[in-house]
């Protein structure tokens, strides 16, 4: 069974989903616990050991709460939104490496242009939101899905010139490739400046404090999610997670090594071994997203623009052509 | 009436008759009251108590003013004479009275009957002092002896004003109290602990300016502060004294005499006091019923008023009606106008009155003879009455009691059942509770629920108040009669 | 009045220094101690200024300590209290024959345990007030009754603050002079 030709994709898929379902579950009771630690609270605890199967109780709230649909609402749209907010998060998971098993990389689809096929499928998510607010018949929501798209569009540039910067010193789409192209020397090392500009866009494209402007609560009630509830409501958040997910694994893929673990090189390391540190380094991305949501207070709409226009844009531009110019530069000495 | 001289009091020039009591004098001039123990209005002096102490100031023999403390109980108005009731000297005394009298005095005012009516705790707040100074024990005496079936005595709570000892002789005309013993030995009691007779104790507990004397059927039934206290007129007997209702939780716990100085002066005898139980009885009824074969219907008061008065006009001049004694003048008018429309003579039924007491009390258990007589009303015996109830065309018997007059039955025996009375098919009740044997009962209230007017013996008019609320939809024995006359009307009565 | 900005310095305009030291304030945060108490398993610390539910005091002899003199009924604003006396073979003539709380219409204010001239009600340390039906708020005498020894503590306390009121009481009527107390007609 196991030589049998669907046995790899299946196994590869089911361990993608259940890690992607598993890490985005778990992330919910960790931002609560974590959030309640920062105020010095205990967070949920009531819900078996330490509170663990507090995802379990939420999922089954959920699944038992009224789905309540506002009057004159689209009816179709309001019941997309949720599946197109969280389903193009959990396609771009499909593209991330978690290390190589037998030289062959741990990956659901190791394509060619990964990094477009990241980008123009996580881009869709914002799709989800947009809907979501605009069949809502709210205001609130209304205002909430135009913030998004607004924002998606300012910080989506700055997100994709930093990357360009990083392509070009890897010299690779393929994500499995570029993780190899860290072996020796991870990329934050060699663009500092564009894994601080994605970091900041990471932010911003996942809808995350302190750029959550699409539900942002004291303005605009609960934004695109204020008509929601029930399962429809879970999607989005669960979108939200698995976006969160997906981010900070490719912020582990892009800038620290992906499966690389330090000292060690990629082919002398065992898989479980590479799978780890991959894990490791995007649960350091997910803590530092809830660590940040509890620290810094949201920005203010236009500080939000001023931000991405006046500031990321410019930086990222600057590093695309300092690294050009260095790159072509290395490229003539070495042919000299 | 006596000659009016100038008085001053507190610095301020009053006029006074000449030769009043003091403590009188200044209650009603400036409506402050000089406190008293032993004092009391209806009761001879004898300035025991020394709490009435003013200073006054007054020419004495030799043509001198002098200034001195003096009891206004036993001072009277004098020309020339000066009073200040509340100068440092007066009040300094009255302090020292009250701190002798409470050194003694037990802290039991939780469980004292009389606490929040009692002037030794109102006079203590209002300038006493609040803590003793007295290292010595207290004196102990017996904390529950029996007088009889009314009142129980406490040796301990007792001041000695003798109120309770002047009492008998001045009201009833024989002694039945002492005080026994000597100086700090002195109690209160009857000569070898016999127990009190007669119809007047209850007022002893009146009289007691502390909780010494306190009333057996009172005792620890409600705290005064809660009861709700209604003036009203006593309707046991036909002397109409001037009470004062209590009520408690919607029930009469217990009745007190209110001062009328032409009827009742303070007092009031017992039968009066204690027959209220028949008020608190349940079971009322609040709708009008109509005895129909196996059965009763329930035909509501304003159906139970139509269908008395069809009978009632039907029947016309054969028709007869007697009312109750215990009727208001302005239900009696009303029994009168409603007899006139159908052409008969209204009655009211007169019980053989009994022999009163010579004191307040007069035997007669009708309340408002006088009262119905002067109105026109026949008065009829109770044997006419038997003869004739199953002869009448129709017959309307109305107000509360009267079937206990009927059959000859203590007024004020609540728990008695009145017997089922032979009245005929076509006969009408108006009564506190059902009745059996009638063709239809109509619901009344009770003496304590309705107000009008009673004229007693001594053809006083007098009034009756709503001290408790009638049971819900309950109307006005006045109303009740008006409606039954306006059916009647309509069924062919010359009524109004 | 004008509030002058300050510009910001260079580094501040960067904000990233700023952005890390209120990490590191949450940081330390996350290590420090819980302060929230954990209610049911952890009660909360009773001490004798804790009002909590009125209760009445049982004597050594078993015998309610309470004579039914009515003023806590009277002193309850809302009610709560409903109290029959009766008399009784013991030397203090008087008890409750029915006392009962209705701890639905209590609202601890301890205007009661003010009034009771005899010791009787406190407002004890028992602060779970939860059930399924009204009837059982209405507490009877038997539910009331706890020993004096729980109330110790209480009735030292209360005992200081009463005094401590009688005497400004005291010294407020030697002011006034007695003007406020109520004037009573009697015969």
């Amino acid at each position: 069974m196991t030589d049998a030709p669907w046995f790899r994709p299946a196994v590869t898929i089911l361990a993608a989903f259940g890690a992607m379902m598993s890490l985005a579950a778990g992330m919910t009771l960790v931002e609560r616990k974590v959030s309640a630690f920062i105020q010095e609270r205990h967070g949920p605890n009531r819900v078996g050991p330490f509170g663990l199967l507090q995802p379990l109780a939420d999922l089954i709230k959920f699944v038992f709460k009224e789905e309540l649909a506002p009057d004159r609402a689209n009816p179709l749209l309001f019941l997309l939104a949720p599946a197109l907010a969280c389903l193009p998060a959990m396609a771009t998971f499909a593209a991330l490496p978690f290390g190589f098993l037998d030289g062959k990389p741990m990956v659901v689809a190791n394509l060619d242009v990964g990094v477009l096929y990241v980008l123009a499928v996580g881009s869709l998510g914002v799709y989800g939101i947009i809907l979501g607010g605009w069949a809502s018949n709210n205001k609130y929501s209304l205002l909430g899905g135009l913030r998004a798209s607004a924002q998606m569009v300012s910080y989506e540039i700055s997100l994709v010139l930093s990357l360009v910067s990083v392509i070009a010193v890897s010299g690779s789409l393929n994500l499995s490739e570029i993780v190899l192209a860290q072996d020796q020397r991870w990329n934050v090392l060699v663009q500092p400046v564009a894994a601080l500009v994605f970091l900041v866009t990471m932010f911003a494209e996942t809808n995350r404090h302190p750029f959550d402007f699409a539900e942002c609560e004291p303005e605009l009630v609960g934004g695109f999610h204020t008509e929601y509830s029930g399962m429809r409501f879970a999607l989005f958040f669960l979108g939200e997670y698995i976006a969160m997910v997906v981010m900070s694994g490719f912020m582990a893929v892009l800038f620290f090594g992906g499966c690389d673990v330090p000292f060690l090189a990629i082919a002398a390391t065992p898989w479980w071994a590479g799978a780890l540190a991959m894990v490791v380094k995007m649960g350091f991305f997910l803590l530092l997203y809830v660590w940040v949501r509890w620290t810094l207070p949201r920005f203010r709409y236009d500080q939000l623009m001023y931000l991405g226009w006046r500031v990321l844009l410019p930086l990222s531009l600057a590093n695309l052509a300092v690294t050009g110019v260095v790159l072509a530069l290395d490229r003539q000495g070495a042919a000299q | 009436m006596a000659e009016l001289i100038p008085i001053t009091i507190n610095d301020r020039e009053h006029q006074a008759p000449l030769g009043a009591r003091l403590i009188d004098v200044i209650t009603e001039i400036t409506g402050e009251e000089i406190p008293r123990f032993c004092y009391h209005r209806d009761l001879p002096v004898v300035g025991s108590c020394r709490m009435c102490q003013v200073e006054i100031e007054a020419p004495a023999p030799g043509n001198v003013l002098r200034k001195a403390l003096a009891i206004s109980c036993r001072t009277s108005v004098q020309r020339g004479m000066q009073v200040w009731t509340q100068s440092p000297a007066a009040q300094n005394a009255r302090r020292g009275v009250l701190e002798f009298l409470l050194k003694d005095h037990p802290l039991d005012c939780p469980i004292c009957d009389k606490a929040g009516e009692c002037p030794l705790q109102d006079y203590t707040y209002r300038e006493g002092q609040s803590e003793g100074r007295s290292h010595d024990p207290r004196r102990k005496r017996r904390k529950r002896v029996s007088l009889g079936d009314v009142i129980v005595l406490d040796q301990e709570r007792c001041v000695l004003c003798s109120r309770c000892v002047r009492f008998f002789p001045a009201v009833e005309g024989r002694e039945q109290l002492q005080v026994l013993d000597i100086a700090n030995r002195s109690v209160i009691g009857t000569f070898d602990d016999r127990p009190l007779t007669g119809n007047y104790q209850g007022n002893l507990a009146d009289i007691c300016p502390v909780g010494a004397l306190t009333l057996r059927k009172f005792r620890f039934q409600a705290r005064v502060w809660n009861t709700r206290p209604m003036p009203s007129t006593c309707t046991r007997c036909s002397r109409g004294c001037a009470i004062q209702v209590d009520a408690y939780r919607g029930r009469v716990v217990r009745i007190r005499p209110r001062y009328d100085a032409e009827v009742n002066k303070s007092w009031m005898c017992d039968v009066g006091r204690f027959t209220f139980d028949d008020w608190n009885l349940p079971g009322r009824l609040a709708t009008g019923i109509q005895a129909t074969a196996g059965g009763a219907t329930d035909l509501g008061v304003d159906g139970g008023a139509q269908c008395a008065g069809q009978w009632l006009a039907e029947a016309g001049a054969a028709a007869l009606l007697v009312g109750s004694p215990c009727l208001t003048q302005e239900e009696g008018q009303a029994l009168l106008e409603l007899a006139r429309g159908l052409g008969t003579d209204a009655h009211f039924l007169a019980p053989e009155p009994g022999a009163g007491d010579g004191v307040l009390y007069t035997g007669d258990p009708a309340p408002n003879r006088r009262g119905l007589t002067d109105l026109g009303l026949t008065p009829m015996s109770p044997e006419d009455l038997r003869r004739h109830l199953s002869g009448a065309g129709a017959s309307l018997l109305a107000g509360e009691k009267i079937l206990h007059f009927l059959h000859g039955l203590d007024p004020g025996s609540g728990d008695v059942a009145v017997p089922a009375t032979n009245a005929g098919p076509r006969s009408i009740v108006i009564d506190t509770h059902p009745r059996e044997g009638f063709g239809l009962c109509l619901p009344a209230r009770s003496a304590v629920e309705k107000g009008g007017t009673v004229r007693n013996v001594q053809g006083l008019d007098r009034r009756l108040r709503p001290v408790l609320p009638a049971p819900p939809g309950v109307p006005d024995g006045v109303a009740l009669l008006a409606r039954i006359a306006t059916a009647a009307a309509r069924h062919g009565a010359l009524v109004g | 009045m004008t509030v002058r900005r300050h510009s910001l310095s260079w580094s501040e305009r960067l904000y990233l220094p700023a952005v890390a030291r209120g990490l590191a304030i949450t940081l330390r945060a996350m290590f420090r101690p819980r302060f929230t108490r954990q209610y049911p398993e952890e009660p909360m610390p009773k001490y004798p200024v804790t009002r909590g539910q009125p209760r009445l005091v049982r004597k050594e002899d078993g015998a309610p300590a309470c004579v039914s003199c009515g003023l806590c009924e009277y002193a309850c604003p809302a009610f709560a209290i409903t109290i029959d006396g009766g008399e009784t073979e013991r030397f203090i003539e008087r008890e409750p024959k029915r006392f009962e709380i209705d701890m639905l219409r209590c609202i601890l204010c301890g205007f009661c345990e003010e009034a009771c001239p005899k010791d009787a009600i406190f407002m004890s340390q028992e602060l779970e007030l939860a059930g399924y039906t009204r009837e059982e708020h209405v507490l009877g005498l038997e539910q009331l009754l706890r020993p004096a020894s729980d109330f110790e503590e209480r009735m030292r306390y209360v005992g200081e603050i009463n005094h401590r009121w009688h005497a400004t009481e005291l010294a407020a009527r030697a002011r006034t002079g007695n003007k406020d107390a109520a004037a009573a007609g009697h015969p």
